[in-house]
């Protein structure tokens, strides 16, 4: 049974992780789980101090689990930086912080490094507004550059195709043509999905409330830093990773809000993009990193009506819009030891599929906790 | 504006099971020292009025979502009062019911108000003193709070709902207890173990052990007592007050409320011993398409 195991300080408890519903299981990964919970209270979202939390907490696991893989993800930029007002110029310090964290990881661990900077931040530019749209318009997320259409009126894909803030506006069955994928992904597409502009962000019914100051900038390409050789796009990096994890170990390092600008070690570049589509940090992007398979792929959208299938028998309540498990992710193909850490919730359980993840448990900046998933 | 579970609002005893259209302002007449909300209720309000709609497309959206009712929750309804009636009015037509989360400090005529517009309502009692009003609340009394409970109580569907903040209001659990009960044993109370913000953000959060203590009197008291707010919370099932039999399973997901994932009732009846819970109106599956009003 896959098990969950929810600190909120001072208490704790255990679910089966796939129905939600308490558990009285132990063994020894949840023993080992529930010490290293009690021992990593989550800083919260707006703390700069969440990077340390990642490292602090992935030394405690590597040196009580003996992982031969680790993913590791540090958002705490991103966190910061799209939703507090920090001025620019105190932009390179802090990522001078999170990378002395990553460092820090590294030469006490003595893992091999593969560090990928996920793509820098541009300044917030403006909403697109679709709440008056005839069609049904999903934007959720909290700050979204897509927005899928349901059953939009000719009046509504006109409006987005003269907006200016708007990049471009696909119908499935285009997008299908061009980006190919999964039946899962199309089956909960939208009828049709438009793209903001670099800078802007969809706003309608789910939309989040708090304000925003940054956006994922769109690149082409993003830098990584490794000894390792092997990686020319966003989809290498899994297979490279996994074929080192053969005779050492290695940790797959994703930091959000660094890219080519910012990245302060000497690094190579991958390719970012899967024909027109630019990945920016998020689901798409963290899936693609860790399976070796693009967005389209996997089951979920942008775009998607996720309130649809969040019914009383949705299965994985504590993974989000997560109804199923991601398949092909790292820890599910290496056949040893494998372990993750995160302070991008359920990104890292999900993205990871390790044998033992640690993630915070915060959700739209609210701290509620820490959590491990243990196969 | 978003989709929600009732469950999650909180409102465990209002159409359980239902989707709800939840939507917000900014403003709050209060001004909480410990507030979760900081950034809509003691912000600047313009920058966040996002959307300016008219009550006929809010009731709209919310059809659209295939919504069984609708929530103002997030900040203070009352600072918009009037065209929250207007809502309420227009929703009402459509058949769906509207609710509200407030924090009850109100005239007594805004409060007759509410009860007559509103189908739900939950109210934040906060403490139980003045002193801790002046001090937490930045306002004169809790008196205001306690009349709109009452008259809430009388004339339409109420739930409480008592942020605890350790050491500060704890000890004001059983006074709370008493007056709730003295007024109806089956209003349900929600306790959240508080995660203090804005200018209390270094307070301890509450030990949730000594809270499930100090709640054991109380569900002598109270037939539906709730203590959530945090994730993993085993205390958001509804169970039959007559037999204990579980009667409405819930999970906490974290953030005030729960969400349903069973109903054991038949008819609203225990399915053990046949009592009649007292909920305000059916279950109502998340993906069923029915109107519920």
């Amino acid at each position: 049974m896959r098990l969950g195991i929810i600190d909120v300080t001072e208490w704790q408890t255990i679910v089966d992780f796939e129905t939600g519903y308490p558990v009285e299981e132990r063994g020894e990964l949840v023993t080992l789980a529930a010490e290293i919970l009690k021992a990593s209270p989550y800083p919260g979202d707006l703390d700069l101090a969440s990077s340390r939390w990642v490292t602090d907490t992935a030394l405690r696991l590597w040196q009580h689990y003996q992982p031969q893989l680790m993913f590791l993800d540090y958002a705490s930029l991103f966190l910061n930086y799209t939703f507090r007002p920090i001025p620019a110029d105190q932009f390179r310090a802090a990522v001078h912080e999170v990378f002395a964290e990553v460092e820090r990881f590294v030469s006490q661990s003595g893992f091999t490094p593969v560090v990928v900077g996920l793509g820098d931040l541009t300044p917030f530019k403006g909403y697109i507004d679709v709440v008056h749209s005839d069609g049904q318009v999903a934007a959720g997320g909290m700050s979204s550059r897509h927005a899928g259409l349901y059953a939009p009126s000719l009046r509504d894909i006109q409006a987005l195709r003269d907006h200016p803030a708007v990049e471009r506006v696909d119908t499935r069955d285009d997008f299908r043509a061009e980006l190919g994928g999964c039946d899962d992904f199309y089956r909960r597409f939208p009828d049709v999905l438009a793209t903001a502009k670099e800078g802007y962000a969809f706003r309608g019914v789910s939309s989040g409330a708090r304000p925003i100051y940054r956006m994922p900038r769109y690149e082409a390409a993003v830098p990584w830093y490794s000894p390792l050789e092997g990686a020319e796009k966003i989809t290498d990096v899994a297979g490279m990773v996994l074929q080192a994890a053969q005779g050492q170990r290695v940790a797959l390092i994703l930091v959000e809000a660094v890219g080519c600008d910012t990245f302060p070690w000497p690094y190579r570049t991958i390719e970012n993009c899967h024909h027109w589509h630019h990945y920016t940090a998020g689901d798409g992007q963290y899936l693609t990193l860790s399976s070796g398979r693009q967005f389209t792929e996997h089951p979920y959208p942008p775009g998607y009506r996720f309130y649809l299938e969040d019914h009383e028998r949705k299965l994985y309540p504590f993974s989000g819009i997560y109804g199923q498990r991601p398949t092909g992710m790292l820890g599910q193909r290496f056949a040893g030891r494998s372990a993750a850490v995160g302070n991008r919730s359920v990104l890292t359980h999900l993205a990871a599929g390790a044998q033992i993840t640690v993630e915070c448990f915060a959700r739209a900046l609210y701290n509620q906790g820490v959590m491990a998933v243990c196969e | 504006m978003h989709v929600s579970h009732i469950e999650a609002v909180p409102f465990y005893h209002f159409q359980p099971g239902s989707r709800t259209f939840m939507l917000g302002g900014a403003s709050c007449n209060l001004d909480c020292q410990y507030c979760s909300n900081a950034y809509v209720a003691r912000a600047e309000p313009a920058p966040l009025l996002y959307f300016e709609l008219a009550p006929e497309r809010i009731v709209a959206l919310a059809q659209q979502h295939g919504c069984h009712n609708i929530t103002f929750a997030v900040n203070e309804p009352t600072v918009a009062w009037p065209t929250l009636v207007e809502l309420a009015q227009v929703a009402a037509r459509a058949g769906l019911p509207l609710g509200v989360l407030t924090n009850g400090y109100v005239p007594a005529e805004i409060a007759e108000q509410m009860a007559q517009q509103l189908a739900f309502v939950s109210v934040s009692l906060k403490g139980f003193s003045d002193a801790f009003y002046q001090r937490y609340a930045g306002v004169p009394s809790v008196r205001p709070v306690l009349r709109t409970i009452e008259i809430l109580s009388r004339r339409t569907h109420l739930e409480v709902v008592t942020p605890i903040v350790q050491s500060v209001n704890d000890e004001d659990i059983p006074a709370m207890a008493d007056f709730i009960a003295g007024l109806d044993r089956n209003i349900p109370w929600h306790l959240f173990r508080l995660l203090p913000e804005y200018k209390m953000a270094t307070y301890e959060r509450p030990s949730i052990e000594a809270l499930d203590l100090k709640l054991q009197q109380v569900r002598e008291k109270l037939h539906f007592v709730y203590l959530g707010n945090f994730v993993g919370s085993q205390w958001v099932s509804t169970c039959c007050p007559a037999c204990g039999a579980l009667a409405i399973e819930r999970i906490s997901l974290g953030g005030c409320g729960a969400k349903a994932v069973a109903y054991h009732l038949q008819d609203g009846c225990c399915g053990q011993c046949g009592y009649k819970l007292p909920l305000a109106g059916r279950w109502v599956s998340w993906s069923s398409e029915d109107k519920v009003a």
